[in-house]
């Protein structure tokens, strides 16, 4: 490494006006909403592949409509730098398209500086990287990792009964198409990611960039308790078969469990479904929907197990039927050492207070760790706030992750 | 019973080749001296044409050339019954501060037009967005006229206007089809 590329820096009023070309599109007053697959997410692909040519890059659409740049220079193996510019419903304006705003701007600081590549740099946004569409999240980078195939995702639905399957032959992708978009291991040299944190751990402690060390994954499961309904008038309370107030013991046996019993994993129950919902009607049916992460495959699965026995405990103690299942066990991942050990060094040379961390929430880089050596940087939310249009980072700390990602790429690429 | 469609051609090659090098001469004289100039067709048939007018205008103006594919910007769309593309437009080059010249084959009721601006204001904010056609066969829907154009046609609401071009169709004529 030269000098001069040590001291090479992104352009940040450039940076900045290609983050406000793509959250331009479905701007919703603070926040974004562009959701997988529709006119506004595929407008702003759009406009990323046009960003993409004027950034003298390579374009090239896969079979999911993940959009990818490649650079002209270099060869063999890449540096991939992704992330994605789709949303959740009611979204912000930062989430995704900071990654991928970076990238395209590291990449045309890297071109311009007339530094010679061994690798071409490669930037990606990634499909429906959030599941408020079609309940899987991280889509296109699973079927690049070779995890997911046509098959897995066809039959996926939304809320209005679109299979997305339909979506995808309606850009065109047939089963062969989305199945070539799975990519070998040995096209890649590295991936990297810079994500805001949407936490508010970075925030708090005062620090600009969090160095992920690993990415927890999530165990979901469905419970549903299925007592009587009964006038709640007329019916004493020892003859009841309430099912919410077995679920209300199952719900605070989650934070229990979460809290004390096991360590390192976070509980949530996050949705609740009472029938028949009436005020005057003992609950008969009652479904509750638990997220439980960890990046301990081993924790997360003690603390599931000890969730459904504690279920059936509540169950057979009221007398009240259950059904119970796990809907969704994800594997969480470990990021590269040599990479944080990379991220941390950039930090220390460049005065950026750092720190090292895990990621609580699931992202592309996790996907793309099962295939390459994968990196990934955090900057902070303010207010931890993400998921929501009130979602925000300061531009100085994206321009500092993204100078901290272009120090990384160059090693890796140069 | 049969119905007869009547095919009237109002084009031919040689005539399609005049109006090609008249519109270039009025876009030179409207454009020269300025700076920074796009052409960009709308697909199919515009990005041909505008390709053709590059051809001619680079000689003595320096000009971009790019093409658009309004699918996404369609005022009718049904995204789950159309066919859609991703990143079929191709425009390189910054439109910020541009003088863009949009070439379609056919103006009919504006509504391409329309999709084509609203596309091209979400990529960039150009200086000025000219409109260059073919033909221009009446029945607007929008407020929206030409600035350059080839040649007017008197047409029925219920006709199709169906120009053709050497490198999409192997021939270079335009017909009006009555139903």
């Amino acid at each position: 490494m030269t000098e001069a590329t040590l001291d090479l820096k992104i352009d940040r009023k450039r940076l900045e006006e290609t983050l406000n070309a793509l959250t331009k599109i479905g701007m919703t007053g603070k926040g974004s909403q562009r959701t997988a697959y529709t006119i506004k997410e595929m407008r702003a692909k759009e406009v990323l592949t046009h960003l993409l040519r004027r950034g003298g890059l390579e374009v090239r659409i896969d079979g999911v409509g993940n959009v990818f740049g490649r650079t002209r220079q270099g060869s063999g193996p890449v540096v991939m730098i992704g992330s994605h510019v789709d949303t959740v419903p009611e979204g912000g304006r930062f989430d995704g398209v900071v990654g991928v705003a970076s990238g395209l701007e590291i990449a045309r600081t890297i071109c311009e500086s007339g530094i010679t590549l061994r690798h071409r740099i490669e930037i990606c946004a990634f499909s429906a990287e959030e599941s408020s569409r079609f309940g899987v999240g991280t889509i296109g980078s699973a079927v690049v990792a070779g995890e997911l195939s046509a098959k897995d995702i066809e039959g996926l639905k939304d809320k209005h009964g679109h299979r997305l399957g339909e979506v995808l032959a309606r850009l065109g992708r047939s089963h062969d198409v989305i199945n070539s978009s799975k990519r070998d291991p040995s096209e890649f040299h590295a991936y990297l990611e810079l994500h805001v944190e949407q936490g508010p751990v970075l925030e708090s402690e005062g620090k600009k960039i969090g160095v992920v060390s690993a990415i927890s994954a999530s165990t979901r499961l469905r419970v549903r308790f299925l007592g009587r309904a009964d006038h709640s008038g007329t019916t004493p309370m020892n003859l009841r078969k309430d099912a919410l107030t077995a679920a209300s013991e199952l719900i605070l046996a989650v934070e229990r469990i979460c809290k004390n019993e096991v360590k390192g994993v976070v509980g949530t129950v996050g949705s609740m479904n009472v029938s028949p919902n009436a005020m005057n009607v003992v609950p008969a049916i009652v479904e509750l929907g638990i997220d439980i992460r960890s990046i301990l495959a081993e924790s997360k699965k003690a603390a599931a197990s000890l969730v459904l026995q504690e279920a059936q405990q509540i169950s057979k103690r009221r007398n009240i039927e259950l059904e119970a299942s796990i809907i969704k066990e994800d594997e969480p991942v470990t990021l590269n050492e040599e990479i944080v050990s990379l991220f941390e060094g950039i930090c220390k040379s460049s005065g950026a207070p750092y720190r090292v961390m895990i990621s609580g929430a699931g992202h592309d880089a996790m996907k793309m760790a099962r295939i390459t050596r994968s990196g990934m940087l955090f900057i902070p939310s303010k207010r931890g706030l993400s998921h929501n249009p009130d979602e925000w980072t300061d531009l100085n700390d994206v321009e500092l992750g993204a100078n901290c990602l272009l120090q990384a790429a160059l090693r890796l690429a140069t | 019973m049969k119905f007869l469609v009547k095919e009237k051609r109002i084009l031919n090659s040689k005539q399609i080749d005049e109006l090609i090098d008249t519109l270039a001469r009025r876009m030179l004289r409207k454009l020269a001296g300025g700076k920074s100039v796009a052409l960009i067709g709308i697909k199919t048939r515009g990005a041909y044409l505008s390709k053709r007018l590059v051809d001619k205008l680079s000689k003595k103006l320096e000009v971009h050339h790019g093409t658009l594919d309004i699918i996404l910007y369609r005022d009718d769309l049904n995204v789950l019954q159309e066919e859609l593309t991703i990143g079929e437009s191709d425009i390189s080059f910054d439109l910020n501060g541009k003088t863009v010249v949009l070439v379609d084959d056919v103006l009919f009721t504006g509504r391409t037009v329309r999709a084509a601006i609203d596309q091209i204001l979400d990529l960039g904010r150009p200086a000025v967005i000219y409109l260059a056609v073919l033909v221009d066969r009446g029945h607007r829907e929008l407020p929206i006229s030409p600035t350059f154009c080839g040649k007017k046609v008197e047409t029925q609401r219920g006709d199709r206007v169906e120009v053709k071009l050497k490198e999409k169709d192997g021939v270079d004529e335009a017909y009006v089809i009555s139903p």
